[in-house]
Protein backbone atom coordinates (compact mmCIF):
# COMPACT_ATOMS: atom_id res chain seq x y z
CA UNK A 1 0.00 0.00 0.00
CA UNK A 2 2.86 2.29 -0.35
CA UNK A 3 4.44 3.88 -3.70
CA UNK A 4 7.33 4.56 -3.85
CA UNK A 5 9.65 6.88 -5.86
CA UNK A 6 10.52 3.45 -8.21
CA UNK A 7 6.33 3.68 -9.03
CA UNK A 8 6.86 6.96 -10.26
CA UNK A 9 9.78 6.00 -12.42
CA UNK A 10 8.16 2.69 -13.11
CA UNK A 11 4.25 4.32 -13.77
CA UNK A 12 6.29 7.19 -16.18
CA UNK A 13 8.07 3.83 -18.00
CA UNK A 14 5.33 2.18 -17.75
CA UNK A 15 2.90 5.60 -19.36
CA UNK A 16 5.53 5.86 -22.05
CA UNK A 17 5.23 2.23 -23.22
CA UNK A 18 1.64 2.35 -23.46
CA UNK A 19 1.79 5.11 -25.70
CA UNK A 20 3.94 3.24 -28.29
CA UNK A 21 1.90 0.10 -27.50
CA UNK A 22 -1.20 1.97 -28.42
CA UNK A 23 0.40 3.55 -31.78
CA UNK A 24 1.07 0.00 -33.05
CA UNK A 25 -2.32 -1.82 -32.23
CA UNK A 26 -4.56 -2.49 -34.82
CA UNK A 27 -8.19 -1.20 -34.29
CA UNK A 28 -10.04 -4.57 -35.06
CA UNK A 29 -12.51 -5.57 -32.13
CA UNK A 30 -11.14 -8.18 -29.70
CA UNK A 31 -12.49 -10.99 -27.68
CA UNK A 32 -13.44 -10.09 -24.64
CA UNK A 33 -12.26 -13.23 -22.85
CA UNK A 34 -8.44 -13.21 -24.44
CA UNK A 35 -7.18 -12.88 -20.88
CA UNK A 36 -9.32 -14.87 -19.12
CA UNK A 37 -8.39 -17.65 -21.74
CA UNK A 38 -4.96 -16.93 -21.54
CA UNK A 39 -4.75 -17.39 -17.64
CA UNK A 40 -6.51 -20.76 -18.00
CA UNK A 41 -4.67 -21.63 -20.85
CA UNK A 42 -1.27 -20.76 -19.07
CA UNK A 43 -2.32 -22.72 -16.18
CA UNK A 44 -0.90 -20.12 -13.66
CA UNK A 45 -2.09 -17.14 -12.07
CA UNK A 46 0.73 -15.22 -11.61
CA UNK A 47 0.28 -13.24 -8.27
CA UNK A 48 2.52 -10.55 -6.94
CA UNK A 49 4.19 -11.18 -3.23
CA UNK A 50 6.26 -8.81 -1.27
CA UNK A 51 7.89 -9.24 2.13
CA UNK A 52 7.76 -6.50 5.08
CA UNK A 53 3.79 -6.28 3.92
CA UNK A 54 3.00 -9.37 6.64
CA UNK A 55 -0.09 -10.24 7.63
CA UNK A 56 -1.22 -9.51 4.07
CA UNK A 57 2.10 -11.75 2.43
CA UNK A 58 3.77 -13.86 4.38
CA UNK A 59 6.79 -15.70 3.30
CA UNK A 60 7.87 -18.72 5.73
CA UNK A 61 10.96 -18.16 7.47
CA UNK A 62 12.51 -21.59 6.63
CA UNK A 63 10.75 -22.95 3.65
CA UNK A 64 10.76 -19.84 1.46
CA UNK A 65 6.91 -20.84 1.34
CA UNK A 66 4.16 -17.71 0.70
CA UNK A 67 1.19 -16.88 2.82
CA UNK A 68 -0.78 -14.36 3.99
CA UNK A 69 -4.34 -13.45 3.32
CA UNK A 70 -3.76 -12.06 -0.15
CA UNK A 71 -2.83 -15.87 -1.10
CA UNK A 72 -5.91 -17.10 0.62
CA UNK A 73 -7.78 -15.04 -1.67
CA UNK A 74 -5.13 -16.24 -4.36
CA UNK A 75 -5.46 -19.69 -4.11
CA UNK A 76 -9.25 -19.18 -4.20
CA UNK A 77 -9.48 -17.72 -7.35
CA UNK A 78 -7.04 -19.85 -9.35
CA UNK A 79 -9.07 -22.95 -7.40
CA UNK A 80 -12.11 -21.29 -9.22
CA UNK A 81 -10.03 -21.41 -12.49
CA UNK A 82 -8.41 -24.64 -12.44
CA UNK A 83 -4.66 -23.07 -12.31
CA UNK A 84 -1.87 -22.78 -9.82
CA UNK A 85 -0.88 -19.61 -7.79
CA UNK A 86 2.70 -18.77 -8.52
CA UNK A 87 4.22 -16.24 -7.01
CA UNK A 88 6.42 -13.45 -8.40
CA UNK A 89 8.14 -11.47 -5.62
CA UNK A 90 8.37 -7.99 -6.58
CA UNK A 91 8.12 -4.56 -4.89
CA UNK A 92 4.92 -2.14 -4.77
CA UNK A 93 7.15 0.29 -6.84
CA UNK A 94 7.46 -2.08 -9.40
CA UNK A 95 4.02 -3.02 -9.34
CA UNK A 96 2.79 -0.66 -12.60
CA UNK A 97 5.91 -2.19 -14.70
CA UNK A 98 5.15 -5.78 -13.61
CA UNK A 99 1.79 -5.61 -14.93
CA UNK A 100 2.63 -3.66 -18.21
CA UNK A 101 5.51 -6.23 -18.70
CA UNK A 102 2.86 -8.89 -18.48
CA UNK A 103 5.01 -10.34 -15.14
CA UNK A 104 1.50 -11.43 -13.10
CA UNK A 105 -2.41 -11.62 -13.68
CA UNK A 106 -3.54 -9.99 -10.51
CA UNK A 107 -2.87 -7.61 -7.28
CA UNK A 108 -4.59 -7.52 -4.17
CA UNK A 109 -4.98 -4.50 -1.71
CA UNK A 110 -4.70 -1.86 -4.30
CA UNK A 111 -5.91 1.84 -2.40
CA UNK A 112 -7.46 4.00 -4.75
CA UNK A 113 -4.73 6.07 -7.00
CA UNK A 114 -5.84 7.88 -10.13
CA UNK A 115 -2.59 7.98 -11.01
CA UNK A 116 -1.53 4.27 -11.42
CA UNK A 117 -5.47 3.74 -12.47
CA UNK A 118 -3.90 5.33 -15.69
CA UNK A 119 -1.74 2.73 -16.36
CA UNK A 120 -3.46 -0.50 -14.57
CA UNK A 121 -7.00 -1.18 -14.28
CA UNK A 122 -8.69 -1.51 -10.77
CA UNK A 123 -11.81 -3.56 -10.02
CA UNK A 124 -14.76 -1.57 -9.41
CA UNK A 125 -15.69 -3.45 -6.19
CA UNK A 126 -13.64 -3.27 -3.05
CA UNK A 127 -12.76 -6.79 -1.42
CA UNK A 128 -12.54 -5.38 1.71
CA UNK A 129 -12.36 -2.33 3.38
CA UNK A 130 -9.65 -0.60 5.76
CA UNK A 131 -9.00 2.29 7.56
CA UNK A 132 -6.51 5.01 8.27
CA UNK A 133 -5.03 4.51 12.27
CA UNK A 134 -1.79 5.25 13.97
CA UNK A 135 0.53 3.37 16.31
CA UNK A 136 1.64 5.53 18.61
CA UNK A 137 3.64 5.10 21.94
CA UNK A 138 2.00 3.94 24.65
CA UNK A 139 0.22 6.78 26.83
CA UNK A 140 -0.81 9.08 23.67
CA UNK A 141 -3.95 10.56 24.02
CA UNK A 142 -4.36 12.35 21.04
CA UNK A 143 -7.34 10.70 19.46
CA UNK A 144 -8.72 12.43 16.50
CA UNK A 145 -7.17 13.84 13.08
CA UNK A 146 -7.44 17.88 14.22
CA UNK A 147 -5.44 17.23 17.53
CA UNK A 148 -2.48 15.37 15.94
CA UNK A 149 -2.26 18.52 13.77
CA UNK A 150 -0.09 20.25 16.02
CA UNK A 151 3.49 21.28 15.70
CA UNK A 152 3.98 19.38 18.60
CA UNK A 153 2.89 16.01 17.16
CA UNK A 154 5.82 13.62 15.49
CA UNK A 155 4.10 11.38 13.08
CA UNK A 156 5.98 8.67 10.49
CA UNK A 157 5.04 7.90 6.86
CA UNK A 158 6.51 5.61 4.73
CA UNK A 159 7.52 7.86 1.72
CA UNK A 160 5.01 8.15 -1.03
CA UNK A 161 2.90 5.97 0.37
CA UNK A 162 -0.83 6.73 0.65
CA UNK A 163 -0.32 7.31 4.01
CA UNK A 164 2.00 10.44 3.27
CA UNK A 165 -0.99 11.41 1.13
CA UNK A 166 -3.51 11.16 4.66
CA UNK A 167 -0.70 12.50 6.88
CA UNK A 168 0.27 15.58 4.77
CA UNK A 169 -3.77 16.29 4.10
CA UNK A 170 -5.13 16.05 7.41
CA UNK A 171 -2.05 17.09 9.91
CA UNK A 172 -0.26 19.73 7.79
CA UNK A 173 0.60 21.16 10.77
CA UNK A 174 2.73 18.36 13.03
CA UNK A 175 5.97 17.05 12.35
CA UNK A 176 5.70 14.58 9.82
CA UNK A 177 8.74 12.57 9.67
CA UNK A 178 8.99 10.19 6.31
CA UNK A 179 10.92 7.25 5.95
CA UNK A 180 11.65 4.44 3.48
CA UNK A 181 9.87 1.72 4.67
CA UNK A 182 8.24 -0.07 7.98
CA UNK A 183 11.20 -1.10 9.85
CA UNK A 184 12.67 2.48 9.85
CA UNK A 185 9.69 4.16 11.24
CA UNK A 186 9.01 1.61 14.19
CA UNK A 187 13.33 2.73 14.39
CA UNK A 188 11.81 6.36 14.79
CA UNK A 189 9.76 5.64 17.37
CA UNK A 190 11.75 3.53 18.97
CA UNK A 191 14.58 6.14 18.95
CA UNK A 192 11.90 8.05 20.56
CA UNK A 193 11.91 11.05 17.77
CA UNK A 194 7.89 10.34 16.60
CA UNK A 195 4.94 9.98 18.64
CA UNK A 196 2.67 7.77 16.26
CA UNK A 197 3.18 6.04 12.80
CA UNK A 198 0.58 6.47 10.40
CA UNK A 199 -0.54 3.12 8.93
CA UNK A 200 -3.67 1.33 7.31
CA UNK A 201 -5.62 -0.45 10.04
CA UNK A 202 -4.51 -4.24 8.84
CA UNK A 203 -0.81 -3.30 8.94
CA UNK A 204 -1.17 -1.48 12.37
CA UNK A 205 -2.66 -4.65 13.83
CA UNK A 206 0.91 -5.92 12.87
CA UNK A 207 3.06 -3.39 13.73
CA UNK A 208 1.21 -2.77 17.51
CA UNK A 209 1.67 -6.33 18.37
CA UNK A 210 5.52 -6.30 17.28
CA UNK A 211 6.44 -3.19 18.98
CA UNK A 212 3.79 -2.73 21.90
CA UNK A 213 2.73 0.22 20.22
CA UNK A 214 -1.02 1.34 20.91
CA UNK A 215 -3.61 1.48 17.82
CA UNK A 216 -5.47 4.42 18.06
CA UNK A 217 -8.07 5.26 14.97
CA UNK A 218 -7.99 9.09 14.57
CA UNK A 219 -11.87 10.42 14.45
CA UNK A 220 -13.70 11.29 11.77
CA UNK A 221 -12.57 7.23 10.73
CA UNK A 222 -11.26 7.37 7.16
CA UNK A 223 -12.37 4.30 5.37
CA UNK A 224 -9.76 2.82 2.57
CA UNK A 225 -11.19 0.65 0.19
CA UNK A 226 -8.60 -2.07 -0.36
CA UNK A 227 -9.60 -3.43 -4.77
CA UNK A 228 -8.25 -5.88 -7.11
CA UNK A 229 -6.01 -4.53 -9.63
CA UNK A 230 -4.90 -5.97 -13.41
CA UNK A 231 -3.43 -5.72 -16.76
CA UNK A 232 -5.05 -2.64 -18.86
CA UNK A 233 -4.70 -4.43 -21.73
CA UNK A 234 -7.34 -5.62 -24.83
CA UNK A 235 -9.41 -8.30 -24.27
CA UNK A 236 -9.47 -8.53 -20.09
CA UNK A 237 -13.60 -7.65 -19.87
CA UNK A 238 -14.67 -10.81 -19.81
CA UNK A 239 -11.56 -11.46 -16.50
CA UNK A 240 -12.95 -8.07 -14.98
CA UNK A 241 -16.78 -9.49 -15.02
CA UNK A 242 -15.78 -12.37 -13.45
CA UNK A 243 -13.22 -10.94 -11.10
CA UNK A 244 -16.26 -8.74 -10.17
CA UNK A 245 -18.54 -11.54 -10.13
CA UNK A 246 -15.81 -13.34 -7.68
CA UNK A 247 -15.76 -10.10 -5.30
CA UNK A 248 -19.25 -9.95 -4.93
CA UNK A 249 -19.78 -13.23 -3.57
CA UNK A 250 -16.85 -13.14 -1.36
CA UNK A 251 -18.74 -9.94 0.28
CA UNK A 252 -22.34 -11.01 0.16
CA UNK A 253 -21.47 -14.12 2.49
CA UNK A 254 -18.93 -12.41 4.10
CA UNK A 255 -15.86 -14.90 3.14
CA UNK A 256 -13.23 -11.94 2.79
CA UNK A 257 -13.90 -11.02 6.02
CA UNK A 258 -13.62 -14.72 7.17
CA UNK A 259 -10.34 -14.94 5.45
CA UNK A 260 -9.01 -11.68 6.82
CA UNK A 261 -10.27 -13.42 10.39
CA UNK A 262 -8.58 -16.96 10.14
CA UNK A 263 -5.53 -14.90 8.66
CA UNK A 264 -4.82 -12.90 11.58
CA UNK A 265 -5.72 -16.09 13.77
CA UNK A 266 -3.57 -17.89 12.81
CA UNK A 267 -0.42 -15.28 12.98
CA UNK A 268 -1.37 -14.82 16.62
CA UNK A 269 -3.31 -11.52 16.60
CA UNK A 270 -6.50 -10.90 18.17
CA UNK A 271 -8.72 -9.25 16.15
CA UNK A 272 -10.90 -7.33 19.37
CA UNK A 273 -8.17 -5.27 19.64
CA UNK A 274 -9.48 -3.40 16.65
CA UNK A 275 -11.52 -0.62 17.85
CA UNK A 276 -15.65 -0.69 17.91
CA UNK A 277 -16.41 1.40 15.46
CA UNK A 278 -14.32 -0.08 12.88
CA UNK A 279 -15.88 -3.00 10.72
CA UNK A 280 -14.73 -4.28 7.35
CA UNK B 1 20.54 -1.14 23.04
CA UNK B 2 21.82 -3.92 20.24
CA UNK B 3 20.50 -7.69 19.87
CA UNK B 4 23.20 -9.11 18.57
CA UNK B 5 21.10 -12.45 18.89
CA UNK B 6 19.02 -11.33 15.96
CA UNK B 7 21.90 -12.19 13.77
CA UNK B 8 23.15 -15.12 15.27
CA UNK B 9 18.97 -16.19 15.09
CA UNK B 10 19.17 -15.30 11.12
CA UNK B 11 22.70 -16.40 10.48
CA UNK B 12 21.24 -18.74 7.36
CA UNK B 13 20.04 -16.33 6.02
CA UNK B 14 22.64 -13.82 5.93
CA UNK B 15 24.78 -16.76 4.39
CA UNK B 16 22.60 -16.98 1.67
CA UNK B 17 22.55 -13.76 0.73
CA UNK B 18 26.21 -13.81 0.71
CA UNK B 19 26.07 -16.77 -1.75
CA UNK B 20 24.47 -15.16 -3.67
CA UNK B 21 26.23 -11.97 -4.06
CA UNK B 22 29.08 -13.31 -4.54
CA UNK B 23 27.94 -15.73 -7.29
CA UNK B 24 26.93 -12.11 -8.93
CA UNK B 25 29.74 -10.58 -7.96
CA UNK B 26 32.02 -13.43 -9.86
CA UNK B 27 29.92 -13.94 -12.61
CA UNK B 28 29.43 -10.27 -13.28
CA UNK B 29 33.27 -9.66 -13.12
CA UNK B 30 34.25 -12.48 -14.99
CA UNK B 31 31.55 -11.32 -18.17
CA UNK B 32 32.56 -7.38 -17.38
CA UNK B 33 36.10 -7.98 -17.95
CA UNK B 34 35.58 -10.38 -21.24
CA UNK B 35 33.65 -7.58 -22.47
CA UNK B 36 35.36 -4.66 -21.42
CA UNK B 37 38.37 -6.35 -22.88
CA UNK B 38 36.45 -6.40 -26.06
CA UNK B 39 35.34 -2.87 -25.82
CA UNK B 40 38.93 -1.17 -24.99
CA UNK B 41 40.65 -3.19 -28.20
CA UNK B 42 37.45 -2.00 -30.15
CA UNK B 43 38.46 1.46 -28.84
CA UNK B 44 41.77 1.00 -29.80
CA UNK B 45 41.01 -0.23 -32.92
CA UNK B 46 42.45 1.42 -36.06
CA UNK B 47 39.33 1.43 -37.99
CA UNK B 48 37.25 4.08 -37.03
CA UNK B 49 33.91 3.13 -37.16
CA UNK B 50 34.65 -0.12 -34.66
CA UNK B 51 36.43 2.96 -32.25
CA UNK B 52 33.31 4.44 -32.23
CA UNK B 53 31.09 1.53 -31.32
CA UNK B 54 33.43 0.94 -28.33
CA UNK B 55 33.02 4.81 -27.28
CA UNK B 56 29.52 4.28 -27.74
CA UNK B 57 29.18 1.25 -25.42
CA UNK B 58 31.07 3.21 -22.65
CA UNK B 59 29.61 6.07 -22.98
CA UNK B 60 26.34 4.21 -23.23
CA UNK B 61 26.34 2.02 -20.01
CA UNK B 62 28.59 4.64 -17.81
CA UNK B 63 26.60 7.45 -17.85
CA UNK B 64 23.43 6.11 -16.99
CA UNK B 65 22.52 4.90 -13.55
CA UNK B 66 23.05 0.83 -12.58
CA UNK B 67 19.48 1.04 -10.87
CA UNK B 68 17.78 2.49 -13.91
CA UNK B 69 19.68 -0.67 -16.32
CA UNK B 70 18.47 -2.82 -13.89
CA UNK B 71 14.83 -1.95 -14.33
CA UNK B 72 15.33 -1.60 -17.79
CA UNK B 73 16.64 -5.19 -18.49
CA UNK B 74 13.73 -6.56 -16.71
CA UNK B 75 11.36 -4.78 -17.64
CA UNK B 76 11.86 -3.14 -21.31
CA UNK B 77 12.51 -6.52 -22.73
CA UNK B 78 8.99 -8.01 -21.88
CA UNK B 79 7.37 -4.22 -22.85
CA UNK B 80 8.79 -4.03 -26.04
CA UNK B 81 9.77 -7.18 -27.57
CA UNK B 82 7.72 -9.40 -25.99
CA UNK B 83 10.67 -11.31 -24.80
CA UNK B 84 10.34 -12.39 -20.81
CA UNK B 85 13.45 -12.39 -19.28
CA UNK B 86 13.72 -13.82 -15.53
CA UNK B 87 15.19 -11.31 -12.79
CA UNK B 88 18.96 -13.28 -12.83
CA UNK B 89 19.42 -13.10 -16.15
CA UNK B 90 18.23 -8.97 -16.26
CA UNK B 91 20.14 -8.57 -13.00
CA UNK B 92 23.23 -10.54 -14.61
CA UNK B 93 22.90 -8.65 -17.73
CA UNK B 94 22.76 -5.37 -16.43
CA UNK B 95 25.74 -5.79 -13.85
CA UNK B 96 28.03 -7.43 -16.79
CA UNK B 97 27.23 -4.66 -19.21
CA UNK B 98 27.71 -1.47 -16.66
CA UNK B 99 30.46 -3.09 -15.23
CA UNK B 100 31.96 -3.67 -18.68
CA UNK B 101 31.97 -0.13 -19.36
CA UNK B 102 33.70 0.55 -16.47
CA UNK B 103 36.70 -2.17 -17.38
CA UNK B 104 37.06 -1.03 -20.72
CA UNK B 105 38.25 2.19 -19.33
CA UNK B 106 40.50 0.86 -17.36
CA UNK B 107 41.81 -1.61 -19.73
CA UNK B 108 42.14 0.97 -22.40
CA UNK B 109 43.82 3.35 -20.45
CA UNK B 110 46.27 0.66 -19.23
CA UNK B 111 47.59 0.01 -22.58
CA UNK B 112 47.85 3.05 -23.67
CA UNK B 113 50.06 4.47 -20.86
CA UNK B 114 52.80 1.70 -22.62
CA UNK B 115 55.38 3.17 -24.72
CA UNK B 116 54.12 2.81 -28.74
CA UNK B 117 57.88 1.74 -29.07
CA UNK B 118 56.77 -1.64 -27.30
CA UNK B 119 54.23 -2.56 -30.33
CA UNK B 120 56.67 -1.28 -32.60
CA UNK B 121 59.27 -3.57 -31.82
CA UNK B 122 56.84 -6.19 -31.50
CA UNK B 123 55.86 -6.11 -35.00
CA UNK B 124 59.54 -4.98 -36.09
CA UNK B 125 59.91 -8.53 -34.97
CA UNK B 126 57.19 -10.04 -37.24
CA UNK B 127 54.11 -10.33 -34.66
CA UNK B 128 51.08 -9.38 -35.81
CA UNK B 129 48.83 -7.14 -34.03
CA UNK B 130 47.10 -9.78 -32.03
CA UNK B 131 50.50 -11.84 -31.05
CA UNK B 132 51.95 -8.17 -29.83
CA UNK B 133 48.90 -7.52 -28.13
CA UNK B 134 49.04 -10.86 -26.52
CA UNK B 135 52.70 -11.37 -25.95
CA UNK B 136 54.08 -8.30 -25.45
CA UNK B 137 51.52 -5.48 -24.64
CA UNK B 138 48.51 -6.62 -22.26
CA UNK B 139 50.83 -9.08 -19.88
CA UNK B 140 52.80 -5.49 -19.25
CA UNK B 141 49.90 -3.37 -19.27
CA UNK B 142 47.53 -5.82 -16.86
CA UNK B 143 50.21 -5.47 -14.00
CA UNK B 144 49.19 -1.16 -14.13
CA UNK B 145 45.68 -2.35 -14.30
CA UNK B 146 46.05 -4.38 -10.87
CA UNK B 147 44.72 -1.60 -8.26
CA UNK B 148 42.10 -0.04 -10.64
CA UNK B 149 40.77 -3.12 -11.74
CA UNK B 150 40.69 -4.49 -8.03
CA UNK B 151 38.79 -1.00 -7.22
CA UNK B 152 36.31 -1.69 -10.06
CA UNK B 153 35.57 -5.32 -9.11
CA UNK B 154 35.41 -4.03 -5.14
CA UNK B 155 32.28 -1.45 -6.36
CA UNK B 156 30.89 -4.16 -8.63
CA UNK B 157 30.46 -5.88 -5.67
CA UNK B 158 28.58 -3.62 -3.67
CA UNK B 159 26.94 -2.78 -6.84
CA UNK B 160 25.53 -5.94 -6.25
CA UNK B 161 23.36 -4.54 -3.70
CA UNK B 162 21.13 -3.04 -6.22
CA UNK B 163 19.84 -6.42 -7.70
CA UNK B 164 17.72 -6.16 -4.60
CA UNK B 165 15.19 -4.21 -6.34
CA UNK B 166 14.46 -6.74 -8.47
CA UNK B 167 14.08 -9.11 -5.12
CA UNK B 168 17.32 -10.86 -5.95
CA UNK B 169 17.79 -12.22 -2.30
CA UNK B 170 21.46 -10.76 -2.12
CA UNK B 171 22.91 -9.36 1.21
CA UNK B 172 20.97 -6.48 1.10
CA UNK B 173 17.25 -8.36 0.11
CA UNK B 174 18.16 -10.77 3.35
CA UNK B 175 18.69 -7.63 5.41
CA UNK B 176 15.45 -5.96 4.21
CA UNK B 177 13.81 -8.95 5.17
CA UNK B 178 14.66 -9.95 8.28
CA UNK B 179 14.37 -6.79 9.53
CA UNK B 180 10.66 -7.20 7.95
CA UNK B 181 10.11 -9.86 10.69
CA UNK B 182 12.40 -8.41 13.71
CA UNK B 183 12.39 -4.83 13.55
CA UNK B 184 15.69 -4.56 14.26
CA UNK B 185 17.38 -2.36 11.09
CA UNK B 186 20.10 -1.40 13.19
CA UNK B 187 21.98 -4.54 13.76
CA UNK B 188 21.10 -6.31 10.52
CA UNK B 189 22.42 -3.50 8.27
CA UNK B 190 25.75 -3.15 10.32
CA UNK B 191 26.07 -6.73 10.17
CA UNK B 192 25.87 -6.62 6.48
CA UNK B 193 28.56 -3.90 6.35
CA UNK B 194 30.88 -6.08 8.40
CA UNK B 195 30.26 -9.09 6.18
CA UNK B 196 31.24 -6.64 3.16
CA UNK B 197 34.51 -5.25 4.91
CA UNK B 198 35.68 -9.18 5.85
CA UNK B 199 34.84 -9.98 2.21
CA UNK B 200 37.02 -6.82 0.62
CA UNK B 201 39.51 -6.37 2.82
CA UNK B 202 41.55 -9.46 2.45
CA UNK B 203 40.60 -9.37 -1.28
CA UNK B 204 42.07 -6.04 -1.26
CA UNK B 205 45.38 -7.11 0.71
CA UNK B 206 45.70 -9.89 -1.86
CA UNK B 207 45.39 -7.56 -4.79
CA UNK B 208 48.04 -5.49 -2.99
CA UNK B 209 50.53 -8.72 -2.66
CA UNK B 210 49.56 -9.59 -6.64
CA UNK B 211 50.26 -5.79 -7.45
CA UNK B 212 53.61 -5.76 -5.22
CA UNK B 213 54.59 -9.39 -6.65
CA UNK B 214 54.06 -8.41 -10.22
CA UNK B 215 56.54 -5.74 -10.36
Amino acid sequence: MKFSFMNKLASAFAAVMLLTASLVQPAAATDPNLVLDRIRDSGELRVPVMIGEEPGYIRDRDSGEWGGFYMDWANDIAGILGVEVVPVETTWGNLAADFQAKKIDIAFGLNPNPKRGLVVDYLSVPLFTDAWAIVAKPGFDKKNWADLNDPSVSLVVQKGGTMQVVAEALTPKANIVVVEDRPLGVLEMQAGRADAMVLAIFDAVQVAKQTGGEIILPAPMLLNPATIGYAREEGNEGYENWLTNWVNQQRALGLAQGKLHKSFEAHGIDLSILPPEFSF
Amino acid sequence: MFDWSIITQNADLILKGLGITLYYTVVTTALGLAIGLLVALAQLARISAISWIGLLFVEFFRNVPLLVWLLWSYYALPIFLDINISKQLAGITALSLYGAAYYAEILRAGIQTLDPGQTDAARALGMSTTQSMRRIILPQAFRRMIPPLAGQTIIQMKNTTLLSVLTIPDLLYQAGYIASFTYRPMEVYTAIGVVFLIILIPSNYLARKLEAHSQ
